[in-house]
């Protein structure tokens, strides 16, 4: 079982639940690895519903955007809702590491 | 008669110009030039000769000047004048031309003579030439040829001397001044004898013979030059001849051979040299020892002889001083031998030292100059021997007459004739050492204990160096050829055997031990085996039995030693179990967990400083009375910790007994104080107590202290901190009951009141002169209105900070903190399985009670991952351990515990870790994460967290 996954053009954009945690970050991780093994080089998250993320899933993003930039690619964030989310990723400068958009 | 000549003449002449046919005839079969002038110079006639000079016939000369045909054009003028100032008197006479001849000139002498008229006037010239040009080229030649070899003789360097018959010097070539230092101007006149002086009458003979008409080559004669140098000639001496045959003169060549004979000479000298080396060498190659002295004398007096030297001696240093141990002389006929030696210090380095006179010696060397003279040396030279980098001998040679110096090579033969004579004496010398040695080895080896053996790798007995008759139970002769197999039992000749193997292989010493067993009982040897020579060992053998038995009674020494160290440690473990029961019993003791009371909140810290302490706190409740209690007994060992006991097991049994009302502190002291009585102890122990009663209906707080000089500090909820100043004297057999502080002191608490109890141990504890107790007061006002957990926390990381990192004190800490709930404050308990699932109902229910905020949102995930981790890290999703979980939340913070039952873990390090954002890993973000919005720590174990997050402000920093 993977998460929902659009594709805005060729890309895909994987909608993220209400909360990524330590219970569901499997999930992510399967969804972003299925995507990765396909050859995708550029990846989006829609964050618009997500709001709670624990670092199981902040983990997640570290890592497959590492992966996807040695691919030269990038995994890009978009629409994220939740203010705490936003301060959590003010707060560890994750902008420096992906791109976001808020 | 001269008349009749010039007539006869005159006729002739006319007779033949009357025949002109017949004067060409007879002038054409003349070789000479004939022309016949007219008085003006013209030509009348000329000869064939003339012709063949002038390449034009006598018809086409005639009428032509005679210089315009015989002279070069330049000189023609010249002639024309010379030729008209002629007078008749001047004749007859000479005068030359050159006639250009194509590429030759022709020179010619002409003769002239003039036929006048009877009245005088000149009426022909007639003029016969001869052509010189052939006479001045050979004259020319010769003076070349003369020229050559005057340059030849010039540049010879064979001298040509020309000697009168008398053998006076009548030229000297430059070799001979060359030669004899003379030139020719000084020895011109003087007899060629007077530069052979020792050998005049043999010259002069020679001379005598020569002008006899012989010739004599390859003389030799010795001469001295103008500089009294030596030089040698090979001379040749041969007559000369004049026109008619007579010896007029003598040619003497000389050549200078000096260089030659000199070379001879040395040749000689180096045939007779090596000679000479050849003798010593001889006379000395294996001379025994006994003959040393004869053979080292006969080298000198040959050597001596040689060099044409006085004496020679040769001086030993067997050490480095001054004076030779050991010194071998020589001194020529008559001459008295040396008595004082030159000294060492004349010797620079390893250079020889030459003094060839004397007298020479410069001002500035007066004393050694005297010395030598004293001891009858004019020259004398010393050649170093050098035993690494040291002068360890020195071959002398001295004359009693100044020498000239001498040369290098020189120098090099005495040397060569010391080398060999040190380095035989230094053989010999060192023979002798060694058979010194040798006998000193051998007596060594006698004086050894032990018996040596040569093996081969197989074990075979090869030699037997000393007897080991004993050893092996065998003889020598019995041994030679046996191997150790052959006399050892297998298996202590297969560890020999090994020891043989790893000396081999190694290099270094194997020791072995083995037995042999006899009738009087087991006797032990140990082989120390080294590798000796090709696949061969030695190997000494020590019998080692006495030894032996002395480690076995050693070795029983030490079991029956171990078994009482053994012993003892047991009793030390059991006496360590013993405390660690006695302390596990006394911290049980100080409450872990404090009563849970509606409204209050109560944390606790406590540090031995030993493994048992003195210190004891305790919390009771009782109805509605809280009874807390700080202790510090004299002790800290079991002695402090039985007096704790009975601290707590006295006043527990007061509040057993007690009514409410009487739950009173100092009821508390006085009935403590009568047991303590009671209980004898002796009177050095000492027992002070601080005694607090709240009042849970009215937050009334009762106190009282004995002994105790640290009294609790008190925030109210808000204004200054206040200090509960109430104390007298310890309790102890020697005080009595009557002075003790009795008079209880009252102080009602607000909520949100925060009191911090501690025994001395915290605020005595002294880093650099400063107590601690100048910094508790500002940490307990910064934290008052936070949870006590928080407090004891931030004092404990001040005191680190303060006690230069260390938690440790040098006396027991102890302090307790109570709060009174602050306004508003809500509390929320969770019990929660170890699983994921359980996160979300501390989330949701927290969700429901907390307004939204950041803060919420903070603290909820703060708590969602520790959750996580207590689950996963500290249970390790364990189902039957559970996660504990408080909540606390006030209108200034949202403050959590969360417990697991893990082990714990070593949080402080993994609190130093950032949040990693490169991507290493894929987990272990969870702290890094909190600690950016909360304030996080852990009990010492690191199985219970603390978490709290202020509200309308953030920061991790306590």
């Amino acid at each position: 079982m993977t998460m929902n996954v659009e594709y805005s053009g060729k890309i895909p954009v994987i909608e993220m639940p209400e909360r990524v945690d330590l219970t569901n970050s499997h999930l992510l991780k399967e969804t972003l690895f299925f995507l990765y093994e396909e050859g995708f080089t550029e990846i989006q998250l829609d964050f618009s519903k997500l709001e709670s993320l624990d670092s199981t899933g902040l983990g997640q993003l570290i890592i497959f955007q590492k992966k996807l930039k040695e691919r030269g690619g990038n995994l890009s964030i978009k629409n994220v809702s939740s203010e705490s989310i936003q301060d959590l990723f003010q707060s560890i400068d994750l902008h420096k590491v992906m791109d976001i958009q808020f | 008669m001269k008349r009749d000549l010039e007539k006869k003449e005159s006729n002739l002449l006319e007779n033949l110009g009357r025949d002109p046919l017949l004067l060409s005839s007879i002038s054409d079969a003349i070789d000479s030039l004939v022309v016949v002038l007219d008085g003006t110079g013209r030509i009348i006639w000329y000869n064939r000769a003339c012709e063949k000079t002038t390449g034009l016939s006598p018809y086409q000369a005639q009428k032509q000047y005679y210089w315009d045909i015989f002279c070069p054009p330049q000189e023609a003028e010249l002639y024309k004048e010379f030729f008209y100032s002629l007078q008749p008197q001047d004749f007859p006479c000479e005068v030359e031309t050159y006639h250009q001849d194509g590429k030759k000139t022709a020179v010619i002498v002409w003769r002239n003579s003039i036929f006048q008229e009877s009245d005088g006037e000149i009426r022909y010239h007639v003029m016969t030439g001869t052509d010189l040009t052939q006479n001045r080229e050979s004259q020319q030649k010769i003076l070349e040829m003369g020229e050559q070899y005057r340059a030849l003789i010039h540049a010879s360097p064979v001298a040509f001397v020309l000697l009168d018959p008398h053998g006076f010097i009548m030229r000297w070539s430059s070799a001979a001044e060359q030669i004899f230092g003379f030139s020719e101007k000084e020895v011109k006149g003087k007899p060629i004898t007077h530069f052979f002086q020792n050998k005049q009458e043999t010259i002069q003979d020679y001379l005598q013979m020569t002008l006899g008409r012989r010739s004599f080559h390859n003389l030799e004669f010795a001469s001295t030059g103008k500089g009294g140098d030596l030089v040698y000639l090979d001379i040749s001496l041969a007559p000369l001849y004049n026109y008619r045959g007579e010896v007029n003169r003598l040619l003497m060549v000389i050549n200078d051979i000096s260089a030659r004979k000199k070379a001879q000479q040395q040749l000689q000298k180096q045939l007779l040299f090596q000679e000479m080396v050849a003798f010593i060498s001889q006379s000395l190659v294996n001379i025994s020892p006994s003959q040393l002295e004869q053979g080292i004398y006969r080298a000198l007096q040959k050597s001596g002889e040689f060099f044409s030297m006085d004496r020679s001696f040769f001086l030993w240093f067997s050490y480095e001083q001054q004076d030779p141990d050991t010194v071998y002389q020589w001194c020529a006929e008559d001459v008295e031998p040396l008595e004082v030696f030159p000294q060492l210090q004349l010797i620079e380095g390893d250079k020889p030292c030459q003094i060839p006179d004397v007298e020479l010696l410069p001002q500035e060397q007066t004393d050694r100059k005297e010395s030598l003279k004293e001891q009858g040396i004019a020259s004398l030279l010393l050649i170093p021997m050098l035993e690494n980098g040291s002068v360890k001998g020195v071959l002398g040679y001295d004359n009693r007459e100044g020498m000239a110096p001498w040369t290098q090579k020189e120098i090099s033969r005495f040397q060569v004739v010391g080398e060999i004579i040190f380095g035989v004496f230094t053989r010999i010398a060192y023979q002798k050492a060694l058979q010194k040695s040798e006998e000193y080895n051998r007596s060594i080896v006698e004086l050894i204990p032990d018996r040596m053996i040569r093996l081969n790798r197989e074990g075979k007995f090869l030699d037997i160096i000393k007897s080991s008759q004993g050893d092996l139970f065998l003889s020598r002769d019995d041994l030679l050829e046996k191997t150790l197999q052959d006399v050892l039992p297998s298996e202590e000749a297969y560890r020999f055997l090994q020891g043989i193997k790893r000396a081999l292989e190694t290099g270094l010493l194997q020791r072995v031990d083995y037995s042999l067993m006899i009738p009087t009982g087991n006797i032990w040897f140990e082989a120390r085996i080294i590798p000796y020579g090709d696949g061969e060992v030695m190997a000494l053998i020590r019998n080692v039995t006495e030894q032996k038995m002395g480690e076995r009674r050693i070795q029983g020494y030490n079991r029956q030693l171990k078994l009482q160290q053994q012993e003892l440690e047991e009793l030390y473990r059991q006496l360590d179990e013993e405390i660690s029961k006695a302390r596990s019993i006394h911290e049980t003791g100080l409450l872990q967990e404090f009563p849970s009371i509606e409204g209050l909140s109560i944390a606790a810290f406590y540090q031995p400083a030993q493994n048992l302490g003195g210190d004891f706190y305790y919390v009771l409740q009782k109805g509605n009375k809280l009874v807390i209690y700080l202790s510090d007994v004299t002790g800290h060992g079991l002695d402090g910790a039985m007096l704790s006991a009975f601290v707590k097991n006295t006043i527990n049994s007061y509040l057993a007994m007690a009514q409410e009302e009487e739950i009173t502190p100092e009821a508390m002291i006085a009935f403590l104080t009568e047991q303590y009585q009671k209980e004898r102890y002796p009177s050095e122990y000492f027992l002070s107590i601080y005694l607090a009663v709240l009042d849970l209906m009215s937050w009334t707080l009762h106190y009282l202290g004995a002994g105790f000089q640290d009294f609790p500090l008190l925030f109210m909820g808000e204004g200054e901190i206040q200090e509960l100043d109430n104390t007298g004297l310890p309790i102890s057999p020697v005080i009595p009951d009557d002075l003790l502080n009795t008079i209880v002191k009252t102080i009602d608490l607000p909520a949100g009141s925060t009191l911090l109890f501690t025994t001395d141990g915290l605020t005595e504890q002294l880093v650099k002169n400063i107590e601690y107790k100048s910094r508790l007061k500002p940490v307990f006002s910064q934290h008052a209105s936070y949870p006590p957990e928080v407090m004891v926390y931030a004092v404990n990381e001040d005191f680190k900070d303060f006690n230069q990192g260390s938690g440790q004190g040098d006396d027991d800490i102890t302090f307790l903190v109570l709060q009174l709930d602050p306004v508003g404050t809500k509390k929320y308990h969770f019990q929660l399985k170890s699983h994921f699932q359980e996160l979300w109902q501390v989330r949701q229910e927290m969700e429901q009670v907390l307004s939204p905020s950041q803060e919420r949102e903070w603290f909820l995930m703060a708590l969602h991952e520790l959750v996580a981790n207590a689950i996963e890290h500290g249970n390790q999703f364990h189902p039957q351990k559970m996660v504990e979980v408080k909540v606390t939340t006030t209108g200034e913070y949202f403050f959590a515990s969360i417990r697991d039952e893990g082990k714990g873990f070593h949080w402080r390090e993994r609190m130093e870790n950032t949040l990693e954002m490169e991507g290493k890993t894929e987990r272990g973000r969870g702290l890094s994460l909190t600690r950016i919005f909360c304030q996080l720590f852990y009990n010492e174990a690191g199985n219970k967290a603390y978490l709290m997050v202020k509200r309308q402000q953030r920061g991790n920093q306590l």
